[in-house]
């Protein structure tokens, strides 16, 4: 029969290592990136101040999806990313699905690396080429995907302290904020609200990565717990922006700020460090690195895992010659960039909507053969 | 009896047809056995007549015992009926040529007697050792005064003085083809983990070589990533540490010839941790160790974060400030990083030009390297003031590191850092502390990551870490685990 999953050694995942805090962290690493730096101006634009409101519901959502992906995997929890697709969908479409699935997450990796790059090109070292700051930042990325997900969750952890102090400094803007930005905190009604739960999804995005996680994972059993906490951080950090933004600035000055968070930063000044936002954005790159490296990472994971390679040192640089080569073919820039971004935001809505529709089609169609075969 | 073939390869080196001494005792055809393996100088062949029976005495005379075995000679040169009782008493039968060659060397005596097959061997060892001194590397204020020595015995003695316990076991294993050397795998059972047991065996093992002299060649030999700049292990001259370390589980290796022991396996915090921590109060030893916490990034990233100011980010710095150091700046002709390599490696000369001078001379040293080179060089315009006292501060830092090998480490890893932090200012750094980080922990020491209290998080590891917790506190578990 077509749907049986053939278990060789190959699909099942034995060492699984991960603890339950890495995997929270992995979940708030993984949607915390880039995405959070223009992430209240794109809200104020499209809902006003009272936008925040929002994110919660998208939270919410988020919660959901992530743990109906854990149900799905709890069906099929040791076999790796290829094998779980192959359980639900038969070899063939769970093939196509994970050929999908790594483009859309190489392609993320890519964006994301870029972005970063365009971002301490801008700010910090506007005389350095982008090219070569990327070539810089593919070294630790070169050490983290060869040292595979272990290594990225170990990394994740530690530097959790960074972005935990990162947002702990944003406090210290607050001494210029006005309350009255946000107050009532409900202007125009819901419906404003309501129209903006879309975006603030996309800034969850990321948690179908989950479904690659999940076979790693020490404590399974805790999963689901852990996908509940993980969004709530998350939440809380998108929120604790938000509101941080929409009371230092007015409500229309936030819609012409590019990148209020970054610009914010700014505003930050101690008597013996002046321009500390150079400092924190600085750390900041080692936050956004573990969403780059992340989706590479499983990007590369899944094509590994189709065409039954292993992640040799001259693949993973074979790759990073690709996207050097990439960034000389469109030289990235902000303007393109966002386009990019738009594209993959879209088709990761549809991924991450998608595949639990397909998945329970799937699951209901292999229980309605496996029905028949047994009468 | 069957023979390796690194012992049969041994014979034929030898010339030897047969692995036993001559079965009818023939005296002239053992003396020429013996000969033939030690054809050295100091060999001694003394004949002798026991009991009308012609004998002959042989040992190296540079590591016998001359009192013992003249003491040995006397007894068995009498005439009477004991003599024969104390022989079997008091030696030890081999018939085997190659355990009589190792019995040779360790400084025994054998007696060869016309007629016999076998050779009595007789311990009149006197192996050149040292006594107890006051550890020179590890220094400490209030730990015991006392380090090992070159000799395993005498160093396993001194642990079992720490440690009085059946539990407290000993595994040896030989390692060298040529010069073997004997490794004392050192453990508390029921403590250890058997696997951990069995790996540093299996290391130990893996080691083909023909001599291995010392202790820290060994560590070199079985750590698992020799490219890494972070040693992963730990030599330690004292017994109060090797004895704590072997109560928290971990194993100790005694290498025979060296004064350090190895301590197995090992995270990135013990480097930070010195015996005195536990002997002074919560309070002062979390502040030492903060002290040297903050010393370790000083010791990397100083030099590193003053290029990045100078030469990029000057805008982070305060006005104020930022004009003193353009003033001590003025004068100087070069760019920070020429600055900054210039006087860190004749900081590095000067430090390795004072470790081997003898005492007196290295003072000359210090005060040379200090006026002439700190004073005069601003003076004259080469470096700026601001720049000595960064670089007289990393190298500070650098010496408050407890373990030699890890503060050496970090000052060389503070080199391609300045590079990094001349070409790309902050990020170069943030760059350069990321790949530092992964390369950290992508690291482990026999299946334990090496930087356990951190991550993966650890919170009983935490207490004995950046901060350490009050003792009572720190060793609760114990003390519950006793109480019941």
């Amino acid at each position: 029969m077509k749907n049986d999953v053939r278990r060789d050694s190959f699909m099942i995942i034995t060492k699984s290592k991960i603890t339950q805090f890495q995997f929270i962290l992995m979940i708030f690493g993984i949607q915390v990136g880039i995405g959070m730096l223009s992430l209240p101006r794109e809200l104020a634009q499209k809902g006003g101040t009272s936008s925040w409101i929002a994110i919660l519901f998208g939270g919410i959502i988020s919660t959901l999806i992530g743990i109906v992906f854990v149900k799905f995997r709890e069906k099929a929890p040791n076999l790796n990313y290829i094998g779980f697709f192959t359980f639900y969908l038969g070899k063939i479409i769970g093939s196509i699905v994970v050929l999908f699935q790594a483009m859309y997450f190489l392609y993320g990796g890519y964006l994301a690396l870029v972005r970063a790059t365009l971002y301490i090109q801008s700010y910090i070292l506007q005389e350095t080429k982008t090219y070569i700051l990327l070539v810089l930042f593919l070294f630790p990325t070169y050490q983290l995907i060869s040292g595979g997900v272990h290594l990225i969750a170990k990394y994740i952890e530690a530097i959790f302290p960074i972005a935990f102090f990162t947002l702990f400094m944003l406090l210290f803007t607050l001494k210029d904020a006005d309350i009255n930005f946000i107050l009532p905190i409900i202007k125009e009604g819901w419906m404003p609200i309501f129209k903006t739960i879309p975006l603030t999804t996309t800034s969850f995005l990321g948690i179908e990565l989950i479904l690659v996680y999940y076979p790693y994972l020490k404590s399974k059993e805790k999963a689901v717990k852990g996908v509940i906490i993980g969004n709530a951080l998350t939440t809380f950090t998108y929120v604790f922006v938000t509101i941080i933004c929409f009371v230092i600035y007015s409500p229309y000055e936030i819609k012409m700020t590019f990148e209020p968070v970054i610009d914010i930063l700014s505003v930050i000044e101690f008597q013996y460090v002046e321009r500390l936002d150079f400092i924190l954005f600085s750390l900041f790159l080692m936050i956004i690195s573990k969403t780059w490296v992340t989706f590479i990472w499983a990007g590369m994971n899944g094509l590994s895992e189709l065409f039954k390679f292993r992640l040799l040192p001259i693949i993973i640089i074979f790759l990073f010659i690709i996207i050097i080569i990439l960034t000389f073919i469109q030289v990235p820039t902000f303007t393109n960039t966002t386009n990019h971004l738009h594209v993959l935001m879209i088709s990761g809505l549809y991924i991450t909507i998608g595949i639990p529709i397909l998945l329970l089609v799937g699951g209901l169609i292999k229980n309605r053969l496996s029905k028949v075969k047994i009468n | 009896m069957n023979y390796s073939n690194e012992q049969k390869k041994r014979l034929r080196k030898y010339n030897l047809r047969s692995s036993v001494i001559h079965t009818e005792g023939n005296l002239i055809e053992n003396l020429n056995i013996i000969q033939k393996i030690f054809p050295t100088s100091d060999l001694v062949t003394k004949d002798l007549i026991i009991r009308d029976k012609q004998a002959v005495i042989c040992y190296l005379s540079s590591i016998v015992d001359e009192q013992k075995l003249a003491q040995f000679i006397n007894t068995i040169s009498t005439n009477t009926e004991e003599i024969e009782l104390f022989i079997t008493n008091n030696t030890v039968r081999t018939n085997q040529i190659l355990e009589i060659e190792t019995t040779i060397l360790d400084g025994k005596s054998i007696l060869l007697v016309e007629g016999d097959s076998v050779a009595f061997v007789y311990s009149t060892g006197k192996l050149p050792q040292r006594a107890y001194t006051p550890p020179s590397i590890d220094n400490s204020l209030r730990g015991s005064k006392i380090s090992f020595v070159e000799t395993d015995q005498a160093n396993i003695a001194l642990l079992r003085r720490f440690i009085k316990s059946r539990d407290f076991q000993i595994k040896q294993v030989e390692i060298g083809n040529e010069n073997k050397s004997i490794v004392s795998i050192a453990y508390i059972d029921g403590l250890v983990d058997e696997d951990l047991l069995s790996g540093v065996e299996q290391s130990i093992s893996k080691i083909k070589l023909d001599s291995v002299i010392n202790a820290n060649h060994l560590a070199q030999l079985i750590e698992r990533n020799p490219f890494s700049p972070f040693p992963q292990y730990f030599t330690t001259e004292r017994p109060d540490v090797a004895a704590t370390t072997l109560l928290e589980g971990k194993v100790v290796l005694i290498v025979d010839r060296s004064s350090e022991v190895i301590i197995l396996p090992i995270n990135f915090a013990i480097f930070f941790k010195t015996i005195d921590d536990y002997s002074a109060r919560a309070m002062v030893a979390s502040f030492n160790r903060i002290l040297r916490v903050v010393a370790f990034f000083l010791t990397i990233f100083l030099p590193g974060i003053y290029i990045a100011i100078i030469s990029f980010n000057y805008e982070i710095v305060p006005l104020k400030l930022l004009l003193s150091i353009g003033e001590s700046r003025a004068k100087v002709p070069f760019d920070p990083l020429f600055e900054a390599i210039v006087m860190e490696i004749t900081l590095e000369m000067l430090r390795e030009a004072a470790i081997r001078l003898p005492a007196p001379i290295s003072t000359t040293v210090g005060i040379v390297g200090g006026i002439v080179i700190g004073q005069a060089a601003v003076q004259a315009g080469i470096v700026s003031n601001i720049m000595v006292i960064v670089v007289a501060l990393t190298a500070i830092s650098s010496f408050i590191i407890p373990n030699y090998e890890m503060a050496s480490s970090l000052r060389v890893i503070r080199f391609p850092i300045m590079i990094m932090a001349s070409l790309f200012g902050l990020i170069g750094l943030i760059v350069s502390t990321m790949i530092l980080m992964i390369h950290g922990l992508s690291l482990s020491s026999y299946n334990k990551p090496y930087t356990l209290p951190f991550s993966p998080i650890n919170r009983d590891a935490f207490k004995d870490t950046i901060i350490r917790v009050p003792l009572k506190y720190l060793w609760k578990k114990q003390n519950k685990r006793n109480e019941e």
